[in-house]
């Protein structure tokens, strides 16, 4: 650990020429004594009283009292926090041994590595000068929040180098982690690392070729429970292993009853074309473990048998229960559109004010707020130079939503028109939360349905969209009264079309207990 | 022949009463209405509780009803539906095709308002989706390509290639010569891309 505030601190009174007595700040002391209320003896002079560690400097702990304490351990000595080690030392996992006493990792101090301090992204160990790499960052080993920077907390996470045994590490306490997973071959297994604190956490997998499908085909829980198997394929379908557009069907909705965890997916998921989204939880009746999840991902052909593109795997996870939801509106050429009232324009300069706001955004703000989401940043922009995308053709979808380059938030894009006509919103389910500019960063919405609905009706339906990114599913399917699974994993989401994510326009805009719970995990939201 | 009218008779209450809105089964609302996917053939004719043939006739009398009384996003949808119900090329397809002509000539008058343009676009494009490749639907469309609204000119523009008949070419070339707005110009491009390539294969 090098940073620290506190050092600075001293050296700018000192420089400043502080006249010191009475233990002011900055004046000589030899001991704590010396110094008045709310300082300690610092490096022989009066200093505030630490918070945290790092204000300490590296090879300093801080102690119950605020006061820095240089630690002691040396080369080879056990630790089990960046505070033990003295000062050019690190406290660095030492392999698979577990501490008898605290069951995390043991580890030891040792010289410090390359340069990357805590918090920078890393690729492995010794990108790091504490020779820690998880989660693709630079992590310090603690023993409590105090060992860790302002902003950080002390964490139990998985180490995916020794079988997802535990360490403890200092990690933000807002916002998300991304990070890249390396994957080498067409099908290969991943281990993703899920800390304590982890709300929910999602695996977007991508391939380059478009024709080829992607996506996770087993998921072990950190118990070695399967709780997800990809769906079978009709196309694949065989004597032996029969399997028809129902039974594909039936698999993806799977048996979410918490009285039955042992069968059934616990996970909801379908592998896409291009891209797709692992998103956990799927319902809180089946909460996230700490641990190393273990994930097959695997690229497919159409028919669903193996492909040969090797994915691009990214993790996303959300660590606070932040319940802001910035909205990111873009506007493609809506030039006299049918739709609009005669004269009336449509783009980011008109959408600050008039119906746009009063009828739209307020409809929009009233849906999120009932569940506890409030709208945070709201911004505009026209997209001038994509005429192709004018009218977009849903197969098309992925080049008009890599235009979202806004990670956190919804990118919503208003278009002329949705194909096939009648389609009135797009967006995948769910999408890639906390990532912007990929093939699912958002999501559209045809203009058309002003032909026939008010306003409030598309924020309706642009709160629907929004909440299947961020990972709801209909709490019903249309064929549900012959398909009695095909419903959402959520207990208390219930059948009536006054739920939000009912699948069509006649759909309300209540939300579940459990409904609501599961959007505020989202990624999406800061 | 009698036999599925009773039976859309039967599903459709009211249908085509003038004045009076028809009361459509809530199961058969709803797969008009979903937001996000159109319904496929298998779930129409189970919503409708009827065989494919019988089917395709109260959705032919959603997509012909003019006097408004049909939810527009309802009617959208059926006429898209009624694609879904025409047998591959060149198999003919009779009452869901000629619906989807008597919907283009009946929206494309001079005075045409917002909800004309929608069905008569919801029209081509399920022309389009038919794949039937004939001359007649070519025939059919291309006068559209001078239609006054750009998103009627886009619409034909992209649902032609679909029909893979090289009779659009020469027309097309003429209208990109033509057109002024950008978005129907790219239409017309790809569409032109697509009859000398994959539809000359």
């Amino acid at each position: 650990m090098l940073r620290g505030s506190l050092p600075l601190a001293l050296l700018l009174v000192s420089l400043a020429g502080c006249p010191g007595g009475n233990g002011g700040l900055g004046e000589a002391c030899h001991g704590n004594d010396d110094c008045g209320g709310g300082l300690q003896c610092f490096a022989s002079q009066c200093a505030p009283r630490c918070q945290r560690a790092p204000d300490c400097g590296d090879g300093y702990a801080c102690d119950d009292n605020g006061l820095c304490k240089l630690a002691t351990g040396q080369r080879g000595d056990l630790c089990s926090s960046e505070v033990d080690c003295a000062p050019s030392l690190a406290c660095r996992i030492d392999g698979a041994a577990i501490d008898p006493a605290t069951h995390h990792l043991q580890a030891t101090c040792l010289e410090q590595a390359r340069m990357r301090l805590s918090g920078d992204t890393c690729i492995q160990d010794s990108d790091c000068r504490n020779w820690t790499c998880a989660l693709g960052r630079c992590v310090d080993l603690c023993r409590q929040p105090r060992d860790c920077a302002l902003g950080e907390t002390c964490v139990e996470i998985p180490r995916v180098d020794a079988n997802g045994a535990l360490f403890a590490g200092c990690l933000p306490t807002q916002g998300s982690l991304s990070w890249s997973i390396p994957v080498t071959a067409p099908a290969a297994e991943v281990l993703l690392p899920v800390p304590a604190v982890a709300r929910s956490v999602e695996l977007v997998m991508a391939v380059d070729d478009p024709t080829q499908k992607v996506g996770a085909q087993r998921v072990l829980s950190p118990i070695g429970a399967t709780i997800y198997t990809q769906p079978c394929s009709p196309l694949l379908s065989t004597a032996d292993q029969p399997c028809e557009d129902n039974d594909a069907a039936d698999q993806y909705f799977g048996n979410f009853d918490p009285g039955r965890p042992d069968t059934g997916n616990q996970v909801r998921h379908r592998a896409a074309l291009g891209q797709s989204v692992l998103l956990m939880p799927s319902a809180l009746t089946t909460p996230l473990a700490t641990g190393d999840y273990v994930i097959k991902v695997a690229s497919f052909r159409a028919d669903g048998s193996g492909g040969s593109a090797i994915p691009r795997v990214t993790a996303v996870i959300k660590l606070d229960s932040g319940a802001t939801l910035d909205l990111h509106f873009f506007f493609l050429d809506l030039t006299d559109h049918p739709c609009l009232d005669p004269g009336a324009v449509l783009n980011a300069g008109s959408a600050v004010s008039g119906a746009f706001q009063r009828e739209y955004l307020a409809a929009l703000r009233d849906v999120f707020t009932a569940p506890g989401v409030a709208i945070g940043d709201v911004t505009y922009e026209d997209i001038t130079d994509r005429a192709d995308l004018d009218g977009l053709d849903v197969a098309n979808a992925g080049a008009l939503l890599s235009l979202g380059r806004y990670a956190t938030g919804i990118n919503v894009f208003f278009v002329r028109s949705l194909s096939p006509l009648g389609i009135q919103a797009w967006g995948p389910n769910p999408g890639p939360a906390g990532l912007g500019g990929t093939p699912q960063s958002g999501i559209a919405i045809g203009l058309d349905t002003l032909c026939y609905r008010r306003w409030p009706a598309v924020a309706r339906l642009t709160a629907y969209e929004i909440a299947r990114y961020m990972g709801l599913y209909h709490n019903v399917e249309l064929g549900t009264a012959r398909h009695p699974t095909w419903r959402d994993p959520i207990s208390d989401s219930g059948d009536t079309s006054s739920n939000l994510l009912y699948f069509s326009a006649a759909g309300g805009t209540d939300l579940s207990a459990g409904q609501a719970a599961l959007l505020l995990r989202s990624a999406v939201l800061r | 022949m009698r036999l599925p009218w009773i039976a859309a008779a039967a599903v459709l209450c009211a249908l085509p009463a003038r004045g009076d809105p028809p009361q459509l089964a809530p199961q058969v609302l709803d797969a008009l209405t979903q937001l996000d996917e159109l319904p496929s053939q298998t779930s129409l004719t189970d919503v409708l509780g009827l065989l494919p043939d019988q089917a395709v006739v109260p959705l032919a009398q959603l997509a012909r009803n003019a006097d408004g009384t049909v939810d527009l996003g309802v009617q959208l949808r059926a006429i898209h539906a009624l694609a879904t119900f025409c047998p591959p090329a060149p198999a003919t397809c009779g009452l869901p095709h000629d619906t989807l002509i008597e919907v283009i000539h009946a929206a494309s008058t001079p005075a045409q308002t917002p909800s004309d343009v929608l069905r008569l676009r919801t029209a081509i494009e399920a022309i389009g989706a038919t794949r039937s490749g004939l001359d007649s639907d070519v025939d059919e469309l291309l006068p559209l390509l001078v239609n006054t609204s750009r998103d009627v000119r886009a619409t034909v523009a992209r649902a032609l290639p679909n029909l893979c008949n090289p009779q659009a070419t020469g027309p097309l070339m003429v209208a990109y010569h033509r057109e002024a707005v950008p978005q129907v110009q790219l239409e017309i491009l790809s569409a032109l891309d697509a009859l000398d390539g994959p539809c000359a294969k």
